[in-house]
């Protein structure tokens, strides 16, 4: 499925922009996610999903992609999220999601194992060869909503 | 957002040295010296021991994953036993500096903690978990200079689904917010809660543990995920579990809105040995809300109901308010209001306290804090007031 359409997506707001959950497309069963749902499985709270066990891929800190995702998905602050994984790491707790430098790392990590999601902004997917994973929508008021389109939560910060 | 400055790449390079110095320590009882095998490359520290064929391969894996892992490098190679195991090694220690206005009391600095732990983690099913502590416990209020080495937790878990887990072992006890996760370089002060102070509740628990989270549906749009445990746990003097004498457990209900805002619910039992056995029911309210501009307020509310014993009242009532707001995305500012009974001057006094908290973390791993705490009392006990810095590093 072509994901060129993603390049055309205007920007929600100065300098934010969708961010697009994707996961391989072998993944049968994963056709939407709430959002509730995919901030407890990025907090590591909840590890199957759609009858999977589930990895989670991280972009590297420091970038406008993983610091929209915290804010947007997560509801956390960078500073926030952070005090969470050491809390987890003090107490046994959930391990941190693994991390990848770049967004086609991100892709990749995807397409190989059926049960990783992963996130990168929207038009960076559009610019992939990116055949081997899909676009997972997240459900807004019980409708599957894609990037850009309105209401959709998870973007970059501005 | 902003790169790692120079000087924070490099406090955490020394971070690294400090954990792969530890590693090493570990990696004495691995195979480091073990020759190449079959013309192969020069060997790690964590070469196998035998070639391919051996007769307990797992095990022989399972070693050599442990090594790889004990060293930081990728573990194992797909299909094995080693591919399945993950091991993580790490701790922390603090350092403070405190001071007061009392009478004959002078500053100090010292040590306070020094924790180290290893998490190993099979199948996502099987952890075992064990944490060593070393601590310097300083109080102003009277009680003694203590130190002391001990096993902080050393747990077994099998996970049999997100929703049912199940735990044996020392564990963190599920009380309230603070007690679960009091490690100071994870908590926003310096001095803690006047309940955990006077242990009105036990920092951990010897016994067994059943726990987990759900997801319901119902009441969609407050994203609601709520975590439950249940624990019972055996006390005694000669196990060193401190004041819980006999049989000791509670529950633990906890409601979270998009994971942000909680509303919780906590209740413990225990006969508390040092007091002749007297009973002690605890009942914790508690909960935070998450606010805009980066703030958080949080609060918990503890009730003992207290058998009747000589010397102190029946009952004791604690709580804490705090509001933290996040100003920078290194650096925050804590606020937090105290009210309770506190035994610790030999009957039961009301305590209130001030304190105000400047949070710093450079980078995630180092966290500083001032902090000046306004301690009032009645019963013609003086009022003072305290002050005081402190450095925890985690790795």
């Amino acid at each position: 499925m072509s994901l060129a359409w993603l390049a055309a997506l205007p920007a929600l707001a100065a300098g934010a922009e969708p961010l697009a959950i994707v996961v391989s497309s072998r993944w049968q069963g994963a056709d939407a996610i709430e959002l509730r749902d995919l901030r407890e499985v990025y907090l590591g709270r909840r590890t199957r999903l759609f009858g999977a066990s589930v990895r989670r891929i991280d972009l590297a800190p420091g970038s406008a992609a993983r610091a929209g995702f915290s804010r947007s998905v997560l509801g956390r602050s960078e500073q926030d999220l952070e005090r969470y994984w050491i809390e987890q790491a003090l107490s046994g707790g959930a391990l941190p999601p693994r991390e990848v430098a770049t967004p086609p790392d991100a892709v990749a990590a995807a397409e190989a194992r059926v049960g990783t999601i992963a996130y990168l902004p929207a038009s960076s997917l559009a610019r992939l060869d990116a055949d081997g994973v899909r676009i997972l929508p997240i459900l807004v008021d019980g409708v599957a909503t894609r990037p850009g389109a309105p209401g959709y939560p998870a973007r970059t910060l501005d | 957002m902003p790169q790692p400055t120079v000087s924070s790449a490099g406090l955490g390079s020394i971070l690294r040295a400090l954990r792969a110095a530890l590693l090493a320590a570990a990696l004495a009882a691995c195979p480091g010296a073990a020759a190449a095998q079959d013309g192969d490359a020069a060997p790690s520290v964590c070469a196998p021991l035998h070639a391919a064929g051996d007769g307990h391969p797992d095990l022989q894996q399972l070693f050599l994953a442990s090594c790889r892992a004990l060293a930081g490098d990728a573990v194992g190679e797909p299909g094995g036993l080693a591919s399945r195991l993950r091991v993580r090694v790490g701790g922390w220690l603090d350092t403070s500096y405190l001071d007061n206005d009392i009478d004959g009391r002078g500053a100090s600095f010292d040590l306070d903690h020094a924790n180290l732990y290893l998490d190993a983690r099979l199948d996502e099913r099987w952890q075992v978990f064990v944490e060593g502590e070393y601590e310097h416990e300083r109080d102003l209020t009277g009680l003694p200079d203590e130190r002391e080495f001990e096993l902080e937790q050393g747990y077994l878990e099998y996970v049999v689904s997100d929703a049912l887990k199940l735990r044996g072992g020392k564990f963190a006890a599920p009380i309230g917010y603070w007690t679960p996760v009091h490690w100071s370089v994870n908590v926003d002060t310096i001095e803690v809660p006047i309940h955990e102070a006077t242990r009105m509740v036990p920092e951990q628990q010897l016994g067994g543990r059943v726990h987990g989270s759900l997801f319901p549906d119902w009441l969609a749009p407050l994203e609601p995920t709520i975590d439950y445990s249940l624990a019972l746990g055996y006390g005694a003097d000669r196990l060193g579990t401190g004041k819980p004498d006999g049989l000791n457990g509670g529950l633990d209900l906890r409601l979270w809105s998009a994971g942000r805002h909680l509303l919780a619910f906590s209740y413990y039992a225990q006969e508390n040995g040092e007091l002749q056995d007297r009973e002690e029911h605890n009942f914790m309210l508690y909960g935070q809300v998450a606010l805009p501009a980066n703030l958080l307020l949080r609060s918990e509310y503890l009730h003992q109901d207290r058998s009747d014993r000589p010397g102190y009242t029946r009952n004791a009532d604690v709580v804490y308010a705090k509001l933290r707001w996040d100003f920078h995305r290194r650096a925050y500012f804590n606020y937090r209001f105290q009210f309770g009974q506190d035994d610790r001057y030999g009957f039961t006094a009301d305590h209130t306290i001030h304190t105000l908290t400047l949070g710093w973390r450079p980078i995630p791993r180092v966290i500083g804090k001032l902090e000046t705490a306004f301690h009032d009392l009645d019963d013609g006990i003086e009022s003072y007031v305290a002050w005081g810095a402190s450095l925890g590093v985690l790795f």
